[in-house]
């Protein structure tokens, strides 16, 4: 990174864009506690994040999606978007034996929610399936899924629709679009230029670290320095 | 008669032993091989008390495992650190380690000759001496530990423990404290494993570092992986056929000198035969390969 600074305001969508090893997913690495910078501060809701590990930064509110989309391939659907609960009771060694009852009642109260929420992205009636058993594009709704289910107020997509068929894409578009309207604030990171002017409110243009230019979807097409940095 | 209770007696606490490894290696996917350590400390904390300060089992055992517990949480915290196979080198060390002790502080743990005249356990009045008492005590306890086992790999901890084992990233971006989940699954390992030491200390009156070194630690890890990784039946299983199977070569008549020999070379063969054809071992779930 060198000398990005930006801020992102409440319930936007906001696309990241750039060439490869513009230092984008970096950046989330950065936010999400992944790595910590030399210099500088991450801030959130006006809380310090900066060097916090990952788990207390996702705990914060942030959630994020990867690149390479990691899951437990090993695990159903559903127990994926149940892993992504926050604060579980039955995941302390105590509460799993001392208060089992209650545990159960919670349990029961997740999978509801978690069914809901696979209803949401479409995909209720694969719950049961293991995660490696779906196709790439409905994987990437699953990681999506257990965003929501994580609820934070924030969510880090990296390539959302990188790699995924058409009608896939527009789907997870639709799904990213409704977001804000259920209180979620999104950056997004995505190299489909088309799928950026459709869906966000804002996009920043990175490279070799540095923010060359922010503005509407329009106003970054029409850019000169991004124009530049994609020919240079 | 006796010999058949004395088989079913170790089957019980090597059943204790596997499924308590199961939680750490087999559901959390962290191969150790420093169980026996925990196994011995309990055996030797149990022994020491019960020896030389008349304390009785109701109290010898939670310190046992207490003692055990603190020594497994000393174990996981390299973990913290280092990854798969340096990790499980780093087992290996802290089982040396425990080990030279045992084997070395002669005036606390009587060193190479162990300590002999255990008192057999004494519940309020109540003396466990025979085969037979003894096969209830172990099998009671056998059952409370694959009950803790059960119940916490059923619990959104063992969700957990088999998130790590598959993607640790993944589980920490989902705001799961990694650290300390590797901590307490060892912490609550070790403390079931030094079930299985009081146990044994108690049956056998006996002890001495020979029943918990390398070796030892590998045999333990060997049934979990022939029973099966992250499977508690397997464990189970594998206890019972890896305790069993080679008694059944005293009967093929060979002499005892190379039998107890062919011990070792059967449990090695066995090892490699089922890493290399079936590593999730006869009903597991895990096979210890990286995806």
């Amino acid at each position: 990174m060198d000398g990005f600074s930006a801020e992102v305001r409440e319930c936007e969508i906001v696309g990241l864009v750039g060439p490869n090893g513009a230092g984008k997913t970096t950046l989330f690495n950065v936010v999400t506690g992944f790595l910590h910078p030399d210099a500088g501060a991450v801030t959130y809701q006006g809380e310090a994040l900066t060097g916090k590990p990952p788990y207390r930064v996702a705990r914060r509110g942030v959630a994020r999606t990867f690149q390479e989309l990691r899951l437990i391939y090993r695990m159903t659907v559903l127990e994926n978007v149940l892993l992504a609960f926050p604060a579980q009771l039955g995941e302390s060694a105590a509460g799993a034996f001392a208060r089992w009852r209650e545990v159960s009642r919670r349990q029961r109260h997740n999978r509801e929610e978690a069914l809901a929420l696979l209803a949401y992205v479409g995909l209720a009636e694969k719950a049961g399936e293991l995660a490696d058993e779906l196709s790439y594009g409905q994987q990437k709704l699953v990681s999506l899924a257990c965003c929501l289910a994580m609820s934070g107020e924030l969510l880090l997509l990296d390539e959302p629709v990188a790699g995924v068929a058409p009608e896939m894409v527009e789907k997870i578009l639709g799904l990213i679009t409704d977001l804000p309207a259920r209180g979620k604030t999104v950056v997004f990171i995505e190299h489909n230029f088309a799928a950026v002017t459709e869906v966000c409110d804002r996009v920043i243009f990175m490279d070799e670290g540095r923010k060359v230019a922010e503005g509407t979807p329009a106003q970054i097409r029409d850019n000169a320095n991004v124009i530049e940095s994609y020919l240079a | 008669m006796a010999y058949l209770l004395h088989i079913l007696i170790l089957i019980g606490i090597y059943v204790i032993l596997a499924e308590s490894l199961n939680l750490i290696a087999g559901y959390a996917g962290m191969l150790s091989i420093a169980h026996a350590a925990f196994y011995g400390v309990g055996a030797y904390v149990a022994a020491l008390l019960a020896l030389h300060y008349a304390v009785p089992p109701w109290l010898t055992v939670p310190a046992a495992v207490v003692a055990a517990a603190a020594v497994g949480a000393l174990v996981a915290w390299p973990a913290l650190r280092v990854r798969d196979d340096y990790f499980v080198v780093a087992t290996f060390a802290f089982q040396v380690i425990v080990f030279s002790v045992m084997n070395n502080w002669v005036g606390l743990t009587g060193g190479p000759l162990g300590l002999p005249g255990i008192p057999r356990p004494d519940f309020f009045g109540l003396t466990v001496t025979s085969h037979g008492g003894f096969l209830l005590l172990t099998w009671l306890c056998t059952a409370a530990v694959v009950f803790v086992c059960w119940r916490l790999a059923r619990a959104p901890f063992g969700r957990v423990l088999r998130a790590l084992r598959e993607d640790e990233v993944f589980a920490a971006a989902l705001g799961k404290n990694v650290a300390s989940f590797k901590v307490r699954v060892f912490a609550i390992g070790a403390a079931m494993a030094a079930v299985g030491g009081c146990l044994y200390a108690y049956y056998i009156t006996f002890i001495d570092p020979t029943s918990f070194t390398v070796m030892e630690s590998i045999f333990i890890i060997s049934i979990v992986i022939v029973g099966g990784a992250g499977s508690l039946r397997g464990a189970a299983l594998g206890a019972a056929v890896l305790v069993v199977l080679p008694e059944a070569l005293r009967f093929v008549g060979l002499p005892s000198s190379i039998a107890a020999n062919l011990r070792q070379i059967f449990y090695g063969l066995l090892l490699i035969l089922f890493m290399v054809f079936r590593p999730q071992g006869l009903i597991g779930e895990f096979s210890f390969r990286r995806r």
